[in-house]
């Protein structure tokens, strides 16, 4: 026998002093992160939900309800079995939009700062009454311990204690965000240390009481109606309606809500937990009937609810009886820490700061610390309240009764759920007038005669009564009453009611399809971080402004410096995301809305929607099925060709933003594809800004050979463009869809290897003028020779200057030929190429002379019936080579002595000139082909196949078209289009 | 099967076993006391495997 009640205080206290010592180890660090990480740690903090109801009060249920005690948890464990498709959505959502209670998630739901008011009272209005249970419990216990009154200050010494508590370990941080690991880690011991010591009691009384599992056989035996009083209840009362009730209690009762999502550390946790959970919950109600049949058989005079410690104390089991007193101080004080400090993120977010913010009476110095402080003097206000619950009510109903009472408050969240999760329609109208019918219902069944049967003034009404329904059972009555009159208000409010488009946008968000990002940012708003910092700091305060902006930079890994819409869109999200987990998202929603304004028709960006369908797409792979996963299949396949694509691609938004920017693109433009996707052009690197703008806007569909220089290296491009039309695209997502589509060929590579073609080709040439040159230099050589020998003799002074012109005419015919040669061997490395007047006829003149300076050309006999007056526009080196190449071509097609005609005029605005030749003509097979590199139809070894692709390449630099035809009298033809120069101009 | 489909099939069992009318046939007298733990240690084991096979990555 313990008689002390100082003693067991000590021991209260210590006990608690150790939860603290874990606490602070955990949050230290002490603890090794694996054990705190570890998903056993989760699965036991959320035997939060074994409070001192179910430590004490389960065997005094079991008592009188038989096995109907197991309903409370079996209808737990049939809600961890759904946890893939009801918790780990809510989990999600949870820790995607950073929400903290219930109702947090409700106000995200359905919009409205009346839904997160009802439900923070609601839920005030029907968990105080379970705190009260807890301190009920554990006084209660300290007088079947010490079989004398308790005082109240022992009662006000534990409820001080749990205030501290926590105050220390469960509002450090401000935001969710961080998560309180030393709160888990402890609440987890608590729940180690209630189950032990339940099992322990239950080895008692196993062992202890009957001997073994052969006395316990031979005790029921003997006691046939100690079974049956636990069957009997399971075919006669409302088993369904309790499952029902736990069912809900498991996930939206505050501390399951704070435990399972809020302080949720890994989400993985969730899926050992489905099974692990209920597990617990097994073990920990295995030993019930047998301390409940230990007590009978042992005659105890306590109250059954107090079986598990009156057993331990009428064997005098002093050690058994305090380590079970301290798992009733586990089992009380967890549940009222986590229930308090779920209960005031409630009240902090939907009923202190709404009023301040609409006062503007927010501290503009130091909000995290203010928040801090509201929360640390809302969890005193809340233990307090419960304090005073249990000193005003007298409780003379069991312990599970009054537990049952908020259970059947938190089931009328369920349609709310149910519909937040499954029913886009359902909406706030809905929402609010279901819940007040499940709270009148609740409060006319369960509470006036609660506080009536208390002893206290009320009325006494009793709906039960009222309704003629007074021999049913009172919780399937309650249950069934409130949960039908609100589902069909919830139902009908939805269905008459329209849903916002903020609350259809956020059904998307719950029920994950969302596929067009929500609340960006227009045009013409933000522009950068500071101007971001300047609004916000009006509401928050420069200093904490400053550091919700570092923290969302800090979590999209940008810098301070950012300009890009798309990045300071996506900040602005973040920013709204991180204010939710300090001020609720209804606030945190009212905060950036107003302070960071979009204009009502502000369209989504589209390079967001893609980028998000994209994502979005990305994170449902496991859910699609059948047609929806070849589709998804498909695109994937698509969007893999468009990026493997040997060529630059990217489209571009009619807004202006980069929507595909693939990885040829990439490679050509040296932006890589993550930084050029969401960008405006503005917003490339110079010098693709000006060129994509200047094509876009542009008349032509495509601009060939475009010399740029990227990164220090010179690129030849070819760029071509396609509008894309929006009316093809059909689907909502492609709304204001268009714009352009631009390809970007490298031509770089062929280029050069183009130039070196032509190099070739002339080095070729000049092989083959070399004979010619030398006969042609010989001739005025061996003239200027003798004319130089006479000059030695010659006297007369006439005579002599004759002679001396002579000789200069004879250098200047030298000279003609050298100056041939240069020009025509330096005609390929003109590196830009500079367009000017070309008279057409001097340059074919001076071709048909550099050819005839070779051995084939000496017989040739070469018509130039170009009229003088025409001019092209282009380079005259380069030209001379197009018609040195193709005279040389006609020479070698026809025979000794043939005719080779040229022939020019002006023809539409162009220049048009026709080399004709009296040879066989080109083969009509290969009349397509012959401009070709290296194709020829000589036989190996005797052409190179390069001439005429060089005239080809040449003429394309200039902007001309060249092609070949057959004459019909025989022979070939050569067309050449050139930009021409009309006289007027000239002249 | 997908996980999904077993985790709703064992949900369902789960309410066959405990919230229907088989409820009153294995409450009946006669029943051992262990029953009802031996029908949840049941789901429990069969939620062990399902979450098993599941592997890391659906939740």
């Amino acid at each position: 026998m313990i008689s002390e009640i100082g003693l067991l205080y000590a021991v209260g206290v210590a006990y608690l002093a150790l939860l603290f010592f874990i606490a602070h180890a955990a949050e230290k660090g002490w603890l090794p992160g694996r054990l705190v990480h570890h998903p056993l740690v989760y699965t036991l903090s959320l035997g939060v939900y074994a409070t001192s109801w179910s430590f004490y009060g389960s065997v005094g249920f079991a008592n009188t309800e038989g096995y109907q005690f197991l309903t409370i948890y079996l209808g737990v464990t049939l809600a961890f079995l759904l946890a893939p498709l009801l918790l780990a959505p809510l989990l999600r959502l949870v820790r995607e939009y950073q929400l903290t209670s219930l109702a947090d998630l409700f106000a995200f739901r359905y919009r409205s700062q009346w839904t997160g008011v009802i439900v923070t009272l609601f839920m005030l209005a029907g968990i105080l009454p379970y705190i009260a249970l807890q301190i009920k419990a554990v006084t209660e216990s300290v007088s079947v311990l010490t079989r004398q009154d308790t005082p109240h200050l022992l009662a006000l010494g534990f409820c001080a204690t749990l205030m501290l508590f926590a105050i220390l370990f469960g509002a450090r941080h401000i935001t969710p965000r961080e998560k309180h690991e030393g709160l888990v880690v402890a609440i987890a011991f608590e729940s180690a240390v209630k189950l032990l010591a339940l099992l322990a009691v239950g080895g008692f009384a196993l062992f202890g009481v009957f001997g073994g599992f052969g006395g316990l056989d031979a005790w029921l035996t003997a006691h046939p109606e100690a079974l049956e009083a636990l069957y009997e209840p399971v075919r006669e009362g409302p088993w369904t309606t309790l499952m029902l009730l736990s069912f809900a209690a498991a996930f939206l009762l505050p501390r399951q809500f704070h435990m399972t999502f809020v302080e949720n550390i890994n989400p993985r946790s969730l899926q050992t937990a489905t099974w692990a959970f209920p597990l617990f919950l097994l073990l920990l109600n295995l030993p019930i009937p047998l301390i409940l049949w230990a007590g009978q058989a042992t005659d105890l005079q306590t109250s059954p609810d107090y079986y598990v410690l009156g057993l331990p104390v009428a064997a005098d089991q002093g050690w058994l009886a305090l380590f079970t007193f301290i798992g009733g101080i586990s089992a009380a004080s967890a549940m009222m820490i986590v229930t308090t400090l779920a209960l005031a993120a409630m009240c902090l977010n939907h009923l202190i700061l709404p009023a301040h913010y609409r006062q503007q009476s927010l501290p503009r110095n130091n909000l995290y610390g203010w928040l801090l402080w509201g929360r640390r003097v809302l969890i005193l206000l809340i233990i307090g309240m419960g304090y005073g619950f249990y000193w005003l009510l007298e409780f003379n109903q069991g312990l599970a009764q009054i537990g049952l009472i908020s259970f059947v408050a938190v089931a009328q969240f369920l349609p709310g759920i149910l519909g937040l999760l499954f029913w886009p329609r359902a909406n706030r109208v809905g929402f609010i007038a279901g819940l007040m019918g499940g709270i009148l219902v609740w409060l006319l069944a369960l509470i006036i005669p609660l506080i009536h049967d208390s002893g206290l003034p009320m009325v006494d009404f009793n709906l039960m009564r009222w309704m003629g329904a007074e021999e049913e059972n009172r919780w399937a009555f309650s249950t069934f009453w409130s949960l039908t009159l609100n589902s069909l208000l919830f139902v009908a409010g939805s269905l008459l009611t329209r849903p916002t488009r903020e609350e259809l946008e956020a059904s998307q968000s719950c029920r994950r399809e969302q596929l067009t990002p929500s609340r960006l940012l227009g045009d013409g708003e933000i522009r950068n971080v500071e101007q971001l910092h300047t609004n916000l700091s009006q509401v928050i305060g420069p200093q904490t402004a400053a550091l919700e902006i570092q923290r969302a930079l800090g979590d999209l890994k940008l810098d301070s410096r950012e300009q890009r819409p798309n990045e300071l869109r996506k900040l602005r999200a973040r920013l709204e995301r991180n204010l939710s987990g300090l001020m609720g998202p209804l606030l945190a929603r009212m905060i950036v809305d107003n302070r960071l304004e979009v204009p009502p028709q502000t369209q989504v960006a589209l390079a967001d929607s893609l980028r998000f369908v994209e994502e979005q797409l990305e994170h449902s792979t496991v859910r699609l099925k059948g047609l929806a996963a070849e589709l998804d299949t498909l695109r994937r396949y698509h969007r893999q060709v468009l990026h493997e694509l040997p060529l630059g691609v990217c489209s571009i938004s009619s807004g202006g933003d980069i929507l595909i920017w693939n990885n040829t693109m990439a490679v050509i433009s040296g932006i890589s594809s993550s930084y050029a996707v969401g960008q405006t052009l503005d917003g490339l690197k110079d010098p693709w800004d000006g060129v994509l703008r200047t094509f876009i806007n542009g008349d032509d569909r495509h601009l060939y050979k475009l010399q740029l220089t990227v990164d220090g290296r010179q690129r030849r491009l070819n760029l071509h463009k396609a509008a894309i039309e929006s009316a093809g695209l059909g689907s909502s997502v492609a709304h204001g869809l268009g714009g352009m589509v631009v390809l970007v060929e490298d031509l770089t590579e062929l280029h050069n290897l183009e130039s070196e073609v032509a190099h070739n080709d002339r080095l070729a040439s000049i092989g083959r003028l070399a004979a010619g040159v030398a006969h042609e230099i010989g001739n005025p050589l061996t003239g200027i020779a003798s004319l130089a020998q006479n000059l030695r003799y010659e006297k007369d002074p006439a005579e002599v200057d004759l002679t001396s012109r002579q000789i200069l005419e004879q250098t200047r015919r030298i000279n003609d030929i050298v100056q041939s040669l240069i020009t025509f061997s330096h005609s390929g490395e003109v590196p830009r190429m500079r367009p000017a007047p070309v008279n057409m006829r001097a340059c074919v003149d001076e071709a048909i002379h550099l050819v005839q300076l070779s051995d084939s050309g000496r017989d040739m006999r070469c018509l130039n019936e170009i009229p003088d007056t025409l001019i092209a526009r282009g380079n005259a080196q380069r030209l001379l080579q197009v018609f040195v190449n193709l005279i040389n071509n006609a020479l070698q097609a026809g025979r000794p002595g043939d005719r080779i005609v040229i022939r020019g005029e002006y023809a539409l605005g162009s220049v048009e000139i026709q080399v004709e030749d009296e040879g066989s003509g080109i083969p009509e097979s290969v009349l397509d082909r012959i401009f070709e590199p290296f194709f020829t139809t000589k036989p190996p070894g005797e052409g190179t196949g390069l001439g005429l692709s060089v005239v080809y390449s040449i003429i394309q630099d200039h902007g001309g078209m060249v092609y070949a035809d057959n004459l019909p009298e025989g022979g070939a033809r050569f067309h050449i289009r050139l930009p021409a120069v009309e006289e007027e101009t000239l002249a | 099967m997908s996980s999904q489909d077993k985790t709703l099939l064992l949900f369902l069992l789960g309410v066959l076993l405990f919230a229907s009318p088989l409820v009153a046939w294995w409450s009946r007298s006669g029943a051992p006391w262990y029953l009802p733990y031996l029908l949840w240690g049941t789901i429990i084991a069969l939620a062990w495997v399902v979450q098993w096979r599941r592997g890391r990555h659906d939740l």
